[in-house]
């Protein structure tokens, strides 16, 4: 196609282009469009396609205009790739359209291309590894928190305490120095801050069975402002109390808790699963840091569309509110940018020293997987496919073999904690 | 005599209609079943502001419809032909 392309601004990964397309060319796609029109338009009085193309140009002029400046805009838009030999990152934007009648069509494209990433430096930095110790306490703390999922709640008499979990039915009047109105029940966890302070000593001066009627202050930082420093009358009836009985800390405990044999084997397999958390966290800050790293030695840009486009994934990820989107997107701009910067660094080193994952290695995984599953791979590999999660696979096996040769590649020191 | 408007009661576009104006620069409109030529004529010059050389009409029954049993007809209608002195356009027929 016979088109003018001036570069107006060319600034990092951002091009301004201005493009004019010629009278004869606009014509000649007129004439196109108008001739396609005709032989599939419907008029009353004319077979389908048969009405005359004078005719047809006259009734749907806006329409043929508007489908001629379609093409026009997208094929110049080809053109400028292909004689500018740009690399586009994200689809165009157009700006500025004049398209007059008897006049040449001209547009403003607004492009980003693709930076070109160099990594001059990717070898000899220095990282420390730090794997965090697993200490007895770590682990005994781990398996208190079990104790406690795995308590149990059973009836107490006498006045509740601390930790206790009671039933109770609550009122209040409606307006001061009104009538006290049906209590309504609530389960509470004494000491949890679930009620106000006044409320649970109230509580706890009761027995079960017993009713009490006293006035509370209301606290000066209750989320409700009008209650705020407000002091009611309450009246409160201890209707049931629970206490918590943690399990015995032994080998039945820990069959009850999975297929261990004794409570040794359960501390064993929490250490192993701390220690393994523990190297996994660890590995993930020596590649971010070697990442950090290498996109400090070697700047390079990154198109804006991009992480514009992280940004909205992230947006559909958590849903976050259309009202909210504005704020969220400025808070995690850096952090989207750290992410395609990751992503860019990843890609060209997979493309420049051939790492990116083979149909081989994806299907090694596979493998793995239905052996671990004890399943057929066949099917693995279908479930995967059906899912959509077959090119997350491959990404992650190219990342894996891109830090394997980043690290073989670069100076990782353990350094005990 | 019927006005002007009601002798010519509207151009005729269709695929026959387009060739004829294109291979031999004829005009067809449905006019009044009562119109003779002259009135015709008269019509179309003062109506479109044209010389016409020449007319020629023919009458068509309406068709026969039916709704169900009961059968009605559509009314009958005359299409007259008309030549335009050289140089001379109507608009409408332009497409």
């Amino acid at each position: 196609m016979d088109i003018q392309i001036t570069t107006k601004k060319s600034d990092g990964v951002e091009r301004l282009l201005e493009v004019s397309v010629p009278l004869a060319t606009v014509q000649h796609e007129e004439e196109k469009t108008a001739r396609r029109y005709a032989s599939s338009v419907r008029l009353p009085g004319f077979r389908p396609g048969k009405a005359p193309a004078a005719m047809v140009r006259k009734r749907f002029k806006d329409a043929i205009r508007q489908q001629v400046l379609e093409n026009l805009v997208q094929e110049a838009f080809k053109e400028v790739i292909e004689r500018e030999k740009l690399d586009v990152a994200a689809q165009p934007h157009v700006h500025d359209v004049k398209f007059d009648e008897g006049q040449p069509l001209t547009f403003e494209l607004h492009l980003e291309v693709k930076p070109t990433v160099v990594l001059a430096r990717t070898e000899g930095f220095r990282i420390t590894r730090s794997v965090k110790d697993v200490t007895d306490e770590t682990v005994a703390e781990q398996i208190e928190a079990l104790r406690d999922q795995k308590a149990t709640w059973s009836p107490a008499d006498g006045q509740p305490r601390e930790a206790d979990m009671v039933q109770v039915l609550l009122a209040t009047p409606d307006a001061p120095g009104g009538d006290m109105p049906e209590g309504k029940p609530y389960n509470i966890v004494l000491g949890g801050g679930q009620a106000i302070a006044g409320v649970e000593e109230l509580i706890m001066e009761l027995s079960p069975g017993e009713t009490k009627e006293r006035v509370v202050k209301w606290p000066d930082d209750f989320p409700d402002e009008a209650q705020r420093g407000a002091s009611k009358n309450v009246r409160v009836t201890l209707q049931e109390v629970k206490r918590k009985a943690l399990p015995e800390l032994d080998d039945a405990f820990a069959r009850s808790v999975g297929d261990f044999d004794s409570l040794e084997a359960l501390r064993a397999a929490v250490r192993a699963d701390l220690e393994e958390h523990a190297t996994r966290d660890a590995d993930a800050l020596v590649r971010q840091s070697l990442i950090d790293q290498i996109t400090e030695a070697n700047p390079f840009d990154v198109p804006p569309s991009w992480v514009h486009r992280m940004i909205d994934a992230y947006v559909q990820a958590y849903q976050i509110p259309e009202d909210q989107r504005q704020a969220f997107a400025a808070e995690f701009a850096s952090v989207a940018e750290k992410q395609v910067r990751r992503d860019m660094l990843i890609d060209t080193l997979a493309q420049r020293e051939t790492l990116a994952a083979t149909e081989q290695d994806v299907d090694d995984r596979v493998q793995r997987v239905a052996e671990q599953r004890k399943t057929d791979p066949g099917q693995v590999y279908a479930s995967l496919q059906k899912a959509g999660r077959l090119p997350e696979i491959e990404r992650s096996i190219t990342e894996e073999k891109v830090f394997a040769w980043l690290l073989q590649r670069n100076d990782v020191t353990n350094q005990p904690t | 005599m019927p006005t002007l408007h009601r002798t010519i009661v509207r151009p005729l576009i269709t695929e026959a209609s387009s060739v004829a104006y294109q291979d031999r620069g004829e005009y067809h409109f449905e006019v009044h079943p009562g119109a003779n030529k002259t009135e015709i004529r008269q019509a179309i010059q003062t109506l479109f502001g044209v010389k016409v050389t020449g007319v020629w009409t023919s009458n068509h029954r309406g068709k026969d419809k039916r709704v169900g049993q009961s059968v009605g007809r559509k009314p009958h209608w005359k299409r007259a032909i008309v030549k335009l002195a050289d140089g001379d356009k109507i608009e409408i027929f332009e497409g």
